[in-house]
């Protein structure tokens, strides 16, 4: 296939793009000179800490505020210029939580389908079909004041598939939400590409990046990282493995597995804890992301040397880490 | 052609939009008001409480009727049918208007200082015999002694008095052959300039006050409440047409203010007995159309503050100081020239004047370019606030 070709489809694919962007308030800088492209399909994820920009570039995207300086578009349209053609094919889940307390959750979900201009008959199957799915069917005529958080989170994501918009916003769609909401919300989330959905998540829980991410960016006021694949900036960023197993203490005092673990695999002790009188656990930091040459030095070698080992785990290091190391500062919740 | 069909079904359909759009936010801000009855009450229960006090304590200090009395010192043909022509135009269209006679002018200005009438017609001795001498500068004299000018049914009397020493003139007098059509002269002396309150005016006051405060109170609640829950963010992600939102969050001040003020109209009915005897249609249209202002300035104020309670705040500030540079608190003309002056600036005194002529005195002439200015001041401020909002109000 030609290079021309392969760079017509990326551009096919492409549905967002973001270019150059600034946005400048009187007192600060909210985005510095980002750019990154969303493509058709797959769940975008903006990571960075609170006050990082993730909520002014939904808000750049949606055209509820204008840029200082660069272009949005989706597909070719404008929007700022267009904005009108494009406020259809999106799905917006706000960070807060915004809907009509007094309503119930059926008339609030009706109350969207008539601003989106739905027929009746649409409309109706699609919100049984949703509320199902949200499992949120049995409260369906109760006030929304009275739904959980978690119940209201779950209706404000249902509310934004409702007129099936091509790209689903969601803005920190699980603040605040207890595991078992959060779980179940990360499942929707998944499986939107499947029914032909974009997504673009913007999140502080790094877990939830981790799960659910294709792609995404590090923020903090400007790209810190990516657009790329999580193990791809993992990779770049901390190039690093690091083994925890338990082990006899008896087998630190010949040095010989540490020689092993130093020499051999260019392996660096970073911990040492006591765990009880016999056993300590050892956590070791290796230069590379080569497990399988790593895990099977060390199997040979244990064995060959009878080195009783427990509690082995390979670790890599987290998002977490990745953000720390690249910013020299902790992750602000 | 086809592009014509197109472009004209493109047309429609935006104008069936625009009605869908404001017919759904209208329909799920009554509901949601329905449900928030803490909003409700708060634009219902004031004026109820206020109307009581009134009735309280102003309804006994205050007569339901106003006497004039009549001293006839002429006692001849001609002055008893002036006598009659006052009698009349006191009872007739204005049954809270009665006249009585007294002998004697020293009696009848002892009881004028009493504050027991409202004022004295004087009709002197020679009275026949001036009008009927036939020399043009000899005329026959009414006198009208009357206790405030200020007060809106004294001025009410003195246009009927008016009305009647000119109805004498053109039919009485041309009827006894003289050549001279205006015989018949009126003075007017205000004697006493002492404020004179009435409960029938106060409760129209209120009324007048309360059409402020509805469109101004409704119109930014509903407005802030969307700041404060979010929700203004999927009206803000939504294709709704910003005129259609603008247009419904008025209309829903006007529904709701209408039903505060057709509850206090029954109970002023109830209460005070007054009734509006003037064209009822032209006291809807101006109160729609001064709600609908008063909305247009909430939302407003509503788009600024964004939270319920300062909206509230301001609003009842707001509305205090227009009702009393529009003469709904007293006359205008005991304000002050400024005060006056000003006055001519707000919308909300054209309302109050409309208001008080189509109860007291209903007169077209006078009520028309008063509805005239209010409409031209509605699509003014409509447009202003609708710009406005549509600029800066849907950035979350």
């Amino acid at each position: 296939m030609s290079e021309s070709v392969l760079n017509n489809q990326n551009k096919q694919q492409e549905l967002i793009t973001i270019k150059n962007i600034t946005k400048e308030y009187p007192n600060t800088v909210a985005l510095k000179d980002i750019s990154f492209n969303i493509r058709r399909g797959e769940i975008f994820c903006i990571i960075g800490p609170n006050g990082a920009g993730k909520s002014t570039i939904v808000k750049l995207l949606t055209g509820q505020i204008k840029a200082s300086k660069g272009e949005i578009r989706v597909h070719e349209f404008h929007t700022i210029k267009d904005r009108k053609k494009i406020l259809g094919m999106f799905g917006l889940v706000p960070q807060e939580i915004a809907l009509y307390n007094e309503l119930t959750g059926r008339e609030n979900l009706e109350f969207h389908g008539r601003l989106f201009d739905l027929s009746k008959q649409f409309m109706t199957q699609k919100i049984e079909e949703l509320l199902t799915m949200a499992g949120l069917i049995d409260r369906q005529h109760d006030l929304v004041k009275t739904y959980s958080g978690g119940m209201k989170r779950r209706l404000q994501l249902i509310r934004a598939l409702l007129h099936e918009p091509e790209i689903v916003i969601l803005d920190e769609p699980t603040l605040g939400v207890d595991v078992q909401s959060r779980n179940a919300i990360h499942r929707y989330i998944r499986d939107l590409p499947s029914k032909g959905k974009t997504v673009l998540l913007t999140t502080n829980y790094m877990e939830e990046a981790e799960r659910l991410a294709d792609r995404l960016i590090i923020l903090d006021t400007k790209i810190i990282d990516g657009p790329g694949r999580l193990l791809e900036i993992q990779e770049r960023v901390f190039p690093n493995l690091i083994i925890e197993f338990k082990t006899e203490r008896a087998m630190l005092k010949s040095d010989f597995l540490t020689i092993f673990l130093q020499k051999e695999l260019k392996g660096k002790i970073i911990s040492e804890k006591d765990m009880s009188e016999k056993h300590v656990l050892l956590q070791i930091i290796f230069d590379t992301i080569h497990i399988e040459e790593i895990f099977e030095k060390f199997i040979a070698y244990t064995k060959a040397n009878d080195i009783p080992i427990e509690e082995f785990t390979l670790k890599r290091p987290n998002l977490e880490d990745v953000f720390i190391k690249l910013t020299g500062k902790e992750f602000r919740e | 052609m086809n592009s014509i069909v197109d472009e004209r079904k493109k047309a429609v359909y935006k104008i069936k939009k625009w009605f869908r759009d404001l017919r759904t936010i209208l329909k799920k801000d009554l509901i949601s008001t329905k449900r928030v009855k803490k909003y409700f009450f708060s634009g219902v229960i004031p004026p109820l409480v206020m109307l009581f006090v009134f009735t309280l304590f102003l309804q006994i200090s205050n007569p339901e009727t106003y006497t004039v009395i009549v001293v006839d010192d002429d006692k001849s043909q001609f002055s008893e049918i002036m006598v009659d022509y006052v009698a009349n135009i006191s009872s007739d269209f204005a049954p809270w208007f009665t006249t009585i006679e007294i002998d004697t002018f020293d009696e009848a200005v002892a009881l004028l200082q009493d504050f027991t009438y409202l004022g004295l017609i004087y009709i002197p001795s020679g009275f026949e015999a001036n009008i009927t001498s036939g020399i043009p500068d000899q005329k026959g004299m009414v006198y009208l002694i009357v206790q405030n000018i200020n007060n809106d049914y004294v001025k009410n009397y003195m246009q009927r008095l008016d009305e009647a020493v000119l109805t004498f003139n053109e039919e009485v007098h041309v009827s006894a052959g003289s050549v001279d059509l205006f015989a018949v002269s009126l003075e007017k002396t205000y004697v006493i300039d002492q404020s004179v309150t009435n409960a029938k005016s106060i409760t129209l006051g209120i009324i007048a006050m309360y059409g402020i405060i509805c469109g101004l109170v409704f119109g930014a609640l509903n407005i802030a409440k969307e700041y404060e829950d979010n929700t203004i963010l999927e009206i803000a992600n939504s294709p709704v047409r910003r005129t259609a939102y603008m247009a419904s969050k008025q209309l829903i001040a006007v529904v709701l203010g209408g039903l505060v003020i057709l509850i206090l109209s029954i109970l002023l009915f109830l209460l005070f007995h007054i009734e509006f005897r003037g064209d009822l249609s032209i006291v809807i249209i101006s109160f729609v159309l001064i709600t609908w202002i008063h909305s247009g300035i909430g939302c407003l104020i509503g788009l600024k503050f964004k939270r319920t309670m300062p909206v509230i705040l301001v609003c009842i500030i707001v509305s205090m100081l227009l009702w009393f540079f529009t003469g709904g608190f007293a006359p205008l003309n005991i304000l002050g020239e400024n005060v006056e002056l000003f006055s001519r600036f707000i919308p909300a005194t054209y309302w109050t004047e409309i208001l008080v002529a189509e109860t007291l005195y209903p007169s077209f002439s006078y009520v028309i370019p008063r509805l005239a200015i209010l409409v031209i001041l509605s699509i003014v401020i409509t447009l202003f606030s609708w710009y406005l909002i549509s600029k800066e109000g849907f950035r979350s």
